[in-house]
């Protein structure tokens, strides 16, 4: 996997866990913004599509030391040999040269569902069922983003299709199209401003900063996935959810 | 043919080739791959024109400004919050986000008006015209004395016509569902003889003492809170604010707070009068509080709450009530708030008065930080003589026969499913032989109604949201129709004008944009105020920065706060008031009904973020993010804490009965340790008959299995607390 | 009445066959297991892939693992072929057409059952035509398909050999020549099979985030690439051998010389011991140095639900030392009954491990906050995998009564008087 040289544009994600408070904006945002279908019973939480997932943690104290917390998770893009691009056999999934994020290309995924049992985060969603839109709600499909099929499998794009319109945008007002920024619909419908988005590689991004704040942490750091979406929390008992156990050994995953 | 092997090679040879090489198959398999990439039953949304409308979201009276993604001016595809409005910043709750699935389910929208025959339950569809005139003809007959009006629609100018209409009509019976308001009026009234609303400056506080109130799960204007949360939270650790939650169970607020005070339900004004103990004592009092009159009476009363004795009746730590007094003495901005749950249903009176007491011994009354008296923005005066009676009342008199009613109204209200007494709503409707809604949605009330003269939805339609509670400085949000009506609804205010004039009267406005610009005019008038604009102050230094420049002309107002979706007045100056503790109020224990021995375990209806509480049905993307250990196929869970669960051999994901005085129905059990022992929870706004499957049939509603409790002090039905058990079969 | 041997002509020529009667069960179970695969087919490609029990934490289900099983199963055919022609164990011959048979079958009902496993059956092609070099997923698909056109072309000449068909002059010719080319194909099959075996392993061993599957290895290949080779070519000899002992005991002739059998079971054996201490080295290595760095325990793997420790000890143990030892053991081999359960846990241990690698690693969560699963499959994809199992018994039943499968047969058999 010939590594890409990301040295200017690397978009990443920070999720801070204190202002975080679960009321899923983010999600049902990113359900209106992508299209995301809905069945009439969604208790099976397995075959469930929201791309971005939101966890309740506690701290496994008694009443009343009881406390919840809520960890959002969309898709990490991960930057070191991608656990799902690796595996796909048909190229369907692939990290971008520019920016790194791992798309999903519709219309060549056989639905193998390789990918999915390679994701550890379990980001990837395959459409199990027809996707089916009651009476009138076509009309609010959104044109920027194409509505997925049977037998695929679909998740967070980092919506880069709010990317191609600003790049696109940039362009038409003859700006440099590569000093483009954007916000993803999560990002922007956030009541608490716990989600930053930017990009990793620009020292005076939000997220460049905050990635390397004390608080910060990654999910499942040693796997060596190197994701791209960093958490910040100041109780200990959220990072400890943060991998299976905190031995000190270097990470081991890839090669 | 010499059989040999050259020309068996050739053969086979030959064959091979021709496979590969013909185009047929490959341009086949080409084409059919390509099918499954444009399957004619997978959507492709049309492209078009990208446009931004500006607006103001209404699932909830929080006041958001949103801007509506169009296409062609014809298709709705987004809703993202409007960054320019100060209320939410650009932020959106979840319903907000998912508004667009109310303009769109059309399963859930009445199409247009009609009529029901109550027999055969045969509806057909009528022109407004047809429907006007037999509504009027029907209401004529009915004569004022035999109509009663219930209004759910609080805090907007809509508010004052339905008002006005009952006036005209002279409905004998005029219901406003119980409005949190009126209990914080009354304790400002107690406190500060002044009976008027009060907002909190939160975004500038740096210890905040909440008593009950869900911060984070809709509370008061759900966004601006979780907004504030987002400043308290910034900062570094030593900087940031400190939350103090007073709270039956381990809610998401809870949570989230610094410090849980785990109170049992209906102790609260204990634990608050507690704190007022500690803060006398250690004489940590604003000077004008100790100089009011009435301060000894109060003192007394507080004495005997010192913190150990607090701790006995309410269950939180004697220490925890000392630290959190401490903290909200010593702060330089501290606010103590109540207002239960989403902060408009009535909490105890006494609880609202204790708070605010707390707030008088801190002195900051108009002050950074503090509770700011801030004046209702100037409105339209419509139907004032108008008085509000009890729904439940009407209800249960009709049921015992003393009262007769020939017409029911029904604005923005859907008693079946909230009403205080579902059974006795039922036949409250169907003892009364005409019953207009007025809803564009098919809820249940809606479904039994005789007559439908659907309301569009609010991206639809011009409408008003006042300030929204909780918040320090006047602020009215406007919304707008979008484009044209999608089914053939209309705008509630047109048609309540149209019926008006059909009954011989004359109706204030011939149209609710009328009513707008005039009630827009008056604010106009105060020569203050702002439209929402590029650069919003940054919350910090938004209040007391001056009432804003205002307009020249009633209609150059108008057309701003049309275009951005808001005016506010950010003087942030209060009411001048004197502070009195005169009119203490003892403490008295707040018993929920059903008898102990038959239901050992009180009841506690809480909210949740992801259940919209009947208001308006749950859209299906919220529905879709609800865990699976709180709504399970069909089944809602009750939470109960492990040892509960265990004495009733019950584990994780069992399905039992509960069963109150009321009602019962099948629950999953779930456990968790943020449950108080002894006592279950029930999450409210689930348990709808109707509406589309995502949420027709699942779930059981709160409203039927909690009995109202009168408040001691003002009468008023607390429906947050009651009786219940559990049992297998 | 009716003339329960009106096939007759069809039989190979001297060789006696059952009545059509007493073959029929054969028809009827193999019929009936494909009918009900097909309308499982019908139901999973019509209503979708939501009729299986399979979801998005159980990606791969019961097809998966069948097909591993199989395809390992299946290895006898290239590995007898590799013994036979590379190497030159000329009395293998006895054996090679069951073998090569039996291999067709496992893989063309592999291929089959991944026609419909894939969510776009149609575009399964793309596999091929935006080829990504990279995944093992890839490797294992061109190395299939190639395999199984080799075993098409291994099988054909057997049907050609067919008594009536032979009456056919440009048909007696096709299956001399192809007799002549055998040795190229089974070179070829022996390769493809060596590189698909090991990438169907690698698919597992390169999961770098799923610690329970993952392995560290050599170059790009994880060991798992080099253990399930050796698995299944321990396995694939002994699974032949079973199957022609089945066909003998229903048929109630001797088909192979005993002597075949005793070879198959020392190379399985041979090859079974060195795969289990090779497999006990990998585990530990595993467990021991693998996991910690990835920032779980091996005790953790296996604390949670019905996949305890017991697997681990059931794997090395039950179905991998005991048959290793026992068939490596002469005095066992001589004994038939010894032999054939010997091979039995042989072939069973290597389903066990296919099952271990696809299910348990799926099962076991990998982000802290999530819980154990369990999978079951439903009764519509159950009947794809049994089906393959009619298909098998209807294709080697055929085959059996109808073309000249063991060339020792007449000889086994002298008919008394
Ligand atoms: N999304 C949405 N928003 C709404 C509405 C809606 O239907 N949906 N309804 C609107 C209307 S009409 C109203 S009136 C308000 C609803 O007014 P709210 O004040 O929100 O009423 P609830 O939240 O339903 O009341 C239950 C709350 O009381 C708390 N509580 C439980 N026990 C006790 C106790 O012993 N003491 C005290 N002080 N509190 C306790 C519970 O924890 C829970 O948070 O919300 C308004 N906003
Ligand atoms: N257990 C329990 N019971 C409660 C409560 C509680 O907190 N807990 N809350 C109580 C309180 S405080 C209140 S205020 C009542 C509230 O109860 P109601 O006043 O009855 O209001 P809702 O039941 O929330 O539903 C309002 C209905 O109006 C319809 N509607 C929506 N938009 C419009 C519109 O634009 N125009 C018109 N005409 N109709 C519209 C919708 O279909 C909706 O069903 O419930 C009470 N019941
Ligand atoms: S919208 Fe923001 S606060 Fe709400 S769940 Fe998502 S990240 Fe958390
Ligand atoms: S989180 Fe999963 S889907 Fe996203 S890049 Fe990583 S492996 Fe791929
Ligand atoms: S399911 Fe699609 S994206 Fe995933 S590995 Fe298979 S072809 Fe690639
Ligand atoms: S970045 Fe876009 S696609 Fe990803 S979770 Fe957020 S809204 Fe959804
Ligand atoms: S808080 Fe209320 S007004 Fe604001 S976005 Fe949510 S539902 Fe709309
Ligand atoms: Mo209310």
């Amino acid at each position: 996997m010939k590594q890409v040289d990301n040295s200017k544009l690397l978009w990443g994600m920070v999720i801070d866990l204190d202002k975080c408070i679960g009321c899923g904006a983010c999600s049902v945002s990113c359900q209106a913004e992508n299209n995301s279908p809905f069945k009439d019973d969604e208790s099976d939480k397995l075959r469930s599509m929201t791309w971005l997932k939101i966890y309740r943690l506690h701290n496994h104290k008694e009443f009343p030391e009881y406390r919840e917390a809520y960890l959002p998770r969309p898709c990490m893009h991960c930057d070191h040999h991608t656990p799902c691009v690796s595996v796909c056999p048909a190229t369907a999934t692939t990290k971008d040269e520019e920016g790194g994020i791992v798309s999903q290309i519709y219309t060549r995924c056989i639905g193998c569902r390789y990918c999915v049992a390679a994701c550890p985060y379990h980001a990837r969603y395959f459409n199990w069922f027809d996707q089916h839109f009651p009476a009138g709600t076509e009309e609010y499909l959104n044109p920027d983003v194409s509505v997925r099929m049977r037998g695929v499998v679909e998740k967070c794009h980092f919506c880069h299709h709010r990317w191609m319109l600003a790049k696109q945008e940039a362009a038409y007002k003859g700006e440099d199209t590569s000093k483009v920024t954007y916000t993803p619909a999560c990002a922007e419908a956030c009541p608490t401003g716990a989600i930053y988005f930017g990009n990793l590689k620009d020292p005076e991004s939000d997220v460049a900063k905050l990635s390397k704040d004390p608080r910060a942490f990654r999910l499942l750091e040693k796997l060596g996935t190197q994701p791209k979406v960093y958490y910040l929390t100041s109780r200990d008992w959220v990072k400890e959810w943060s991998d299976n156990n905190m031995t000190d050994a270097p990470a081991a995953g890839g090669h | 043919m010499k059989p040999s092997r050259r020309r068996f090679l050739q053969f086979s040879m030959g064959a091979a080739g021709a496979f590969l090489f013909t185009p047929i198959n490959w341009k086949l398999m080409d084409d059919v791959a390509i099918w499954t990439q444009n399957w004619s039953w997978v959507p492709v949304p049309e492209d078009g024109a990208r446009a931004y409308t500006t607006t103001t979201c209404r699932i909830c009276n929080g006041g958001c400004g949103i801007k509506v993604r169009l296409i062609d001016g014809k298709r709705a595809v987004k809703i993202e919050g409007n960054p320019e409005s100060p209320i939410n910043r650009g932020g959106l709750c979840a319903w907000g986000a998912a508004g667009l699935q109310y303009l769109y389910m059309d399963e859930n929208r009445v199409p247009g008006p009609m009529k029901r025959d109550r027999v055969t339950g045969v509806r057909t569809r009528l022109t407004w015209e047809a429907a006007l005139e037999l509504a009027a003809a029907e209401l004529k007959k009915a004569g004022g004395e035999g109509t009663a009006i219930v209004n759910g629609r609080k805090r907007s100018t809509m508010n004052g016509l339905i008002r006005q209409f009952a006036a005209d009509l002279g409905a004998a019976h005029y219901c406003e569902p119980c409005d949190g308001g009126d209990v914080q009026k009354a304790a400002s009234e107690l406190l500060l003889g002044r009976p008027g609303r009060y907002g909190f400056d939160l975004e500038r506080a740096q210890v905040i003492l909440s008593f009950n109130a869900a911060l984070l799960e809709g509370w008061a204007s759900p966004v601006r809170m979780m907004r504030a949360f987002g400043t308290w939270m910034s900062g570094t650790e030593e900087s940031r604010a400190r939350l103090f939650q007073v709270d039956p169970r381990a809610s998401l607020t809870a949570s989230k707070a610094d410090t849980w005070l785990p109170a049992k339900p209906g102790t609260e004004t204990i634990v608050a009068l507690a704190m007022a103990n500690v803060m006398i004592a250690g004489n940590m009092v604003a000077p004008e509080a100790a100089g009011a009159p009435g301060f000894d009476q109060f003192k007394s009363l507080a004495e005997a709450y010192s913190p150990s004795k607090a701790a006995e009746l309410t269950g939180v730590e004697a220490d925890q009530i000392r630290e959190a007094a401490e903290a909200f003495a010593k702060a330089e901005r501290a606010v103590a708030l109540s207002g239960q749950g989403h902060g408009n249903t009535p909490e105890p009176l006494s609880l609202a008065w204790a708070v605010l007491a707390l707030n008088g011994l801190k002195g900051n009354f108009n002050k950074e930080g503090g509770v700011y008296l801030t004046p209702e923005p100037p409105g339209l005066d419509l139907g004032a003589g108008v008085e509000n009676g009890s729904l439940l009342e009407l209800a249960k008199g009709v049921a015992q026969g003393k009262e007769k009613l020939s017409a029911l109204l029904l604005f923005e209200s859907n008693p079946l499913f909230n009403g205080p007494d579902p059974a006795a709503m039922a036949e409250l409707m169907d003892k009364t032989p005409l019953v207009i809604s007025f809803s564009p949605f098919w809820d249940e009330s809606t479904k039994k109604a005789d007559l439908i003269l659907p309301d569009l939805t609010y991206l639809e339609r011009w409408d008003d949201v006042d300030t929204p509670l909780g918040m320090p400085y006047q602020a009215v949000s406007v919304t707008k129709p979008i484009f044209a009506p999608r089914h053939k609804g209309a705008p509630t205010g047109d048609v309540l004008a149209k019926l008006t004039k059909a009954l011989g009267k004359t109706p204030p406005f011939a149209k609710y944009e009328d009513a707008l610009k005039a009630r827009v005019a008056k604010l106009q008038a105060t020569g203050h105020g702002l439209a929402a604009s590029e650069e919003p102050a940054a919350p910090m230094d938004l209040l007391g920065s001056g009432p804003g420049k205002g307009w020249g002309s009633a209609e150059e107002a108008f057309e701003e706060v049309a275009a951005t979706g808001l005016w506010y007045n950010p003087s942030g100056q209060g009411d001048q008031v004197t502070l009195s503790f005169e009119k203490t109020l003892e403490v008295k224990p707040l018993e929920p009904k059903g008898d102990a021995q038959h239901y050992p375990y009180p009841l506690v209806v809480f909210d949740t973020a992801r259940v919209a509480s009947g208001f308006y049905a749950n859209p299906p993307f919220v529905t879709k993010i609800i865990e699976d250990d709180f709504l399970l196929k069909k089944d809602i869970f009750i939470n109960i804490h492990p040892e509960t669960a265990h004495a009733l051999h019950l584990k994780e994901g069992s399905k039992v009965v509960l069963e109150s005085e009321t009602g019962q129905g099948w629950v999953g059990v779930h456990l968790t340790q943020g449950a108080r022992p002894g006592v279950i929870y029930l999450p409210a706004g689930l348990g709808h008959t109707t509406f589309d499957p995502t949420l027709k049939d699942k779930g059981l509603s709160g409203a039927a299995m909690v009995e109202a409790v009168e408040d001691p002090h003002n009468g008023q039905p607390l429906t947050f607390l009651g009786r219940a058990k559990l049992r297998k079969a | 009445m009716l003339n329960w041997n009106c096939d007759k002509e069809l039989y190979p020529d001297g060789l006696p066959r059952c009545s059509l009667a007493k073959f029929s069960p054969v028809v009827l179970i193999g019929g009936a297991l494909l009918t009900w695969g097909a309308i499982g087919a019908i139901i999973c490609l019509g209503y979708g892939l939501n009729k299986t029990g399979m979801n998005d934490y159980f990606a791969l289900g019961l097809w998966i693992v069948f097909d591993l099983s199989i395809i390992a199963l299946g290895a006898g055919a290239f590995f007898t072929g590799f013994l036979n022609y590379v190497v030159g164990r000329k009395e293998l011959k006895d054996v090679i057409n069951a073998a090569v048979i039996i291999g067709f079958i496992c893989y063309s009902g592999a291929v089959a059952m991944l026609g419909i496993d894939i969510g776009q059956p149609i575009r399964g092609w793309f596999i091929f035509w935006h080829a990504n070099v990279h995944s093992m997923l890839t490797e294992v698909t061109f190395c299939i398909t190639c395999y199984l056109g080799v075993l098409l072309v291994e099988y054909l000449p057997l049907i050609l050999e067919n008594r009536v068909a032979q009456k056919q002059r440009f048909v007696r010719l096709l299956s001399h020549n192809f007799h002549e080319f055998m040795f190229i194909f089974a070179g070829t099959g022996t390769f493809l099979s060596f590189f698909h075996q090991g990438s169907l392993g690698g698919m597992f061993g390169v999961l770098f985030a799923r610690p329970f599957s993952f392995r560290e290895g050599f170059l790009i290949w994880p060991w798992t690439f080099f253990l399930f080779i050796w698995s299944a070519i321990a396995a694939g000899p002994a699974f032949t051998t079973l199957i022609v002992s089945l066909t003998e005991k229903i048929s109630g002739r001797k088909l192979i010389p005993y002597s075949v059998k005793m070879f198959y079971g020392k190379v399985s054996g041979w090859l079974l011991l060195t795969y289990i201490i090779a497999k006990t080295i990998d585990t530990l290595y595993w467990a021991l140095s693998t996991l910690p760095r990835m920032g779980v325990t091996f005790h953790s793997l296996y604390a949670e639900g019905p996949y305890g420790l017991w697997l681990v000890w059931l794997e090395l143990g039950l179905f991998g030392w005991l048959p290793a030892l026992a068939l490596v053991y002469p005095k066992v081999r001589k004994n038939p009954a010894l032999l054939m359960w010997a091979m039995v846990l042989d072939v069973l241990g290597v389903i066990f491990n296919r099952f271990v690698f696809v299910i348990q690693t799926q099962a076991i969560p990998v982000l802290p906050f999530e819980k154990f699963m369990g999978y079951m499959f439903t009764i519509p994809e159950l009947g794809i995998a049994v089906a393959v199992i009619g298909y098998g018994l209807l294709v080697f039943g055929l085959s059996y009564r109808y073309l000249p499968v063991f060339p020792r047969e007449k000889e086994l058999n002298p008919v008394e008087g």
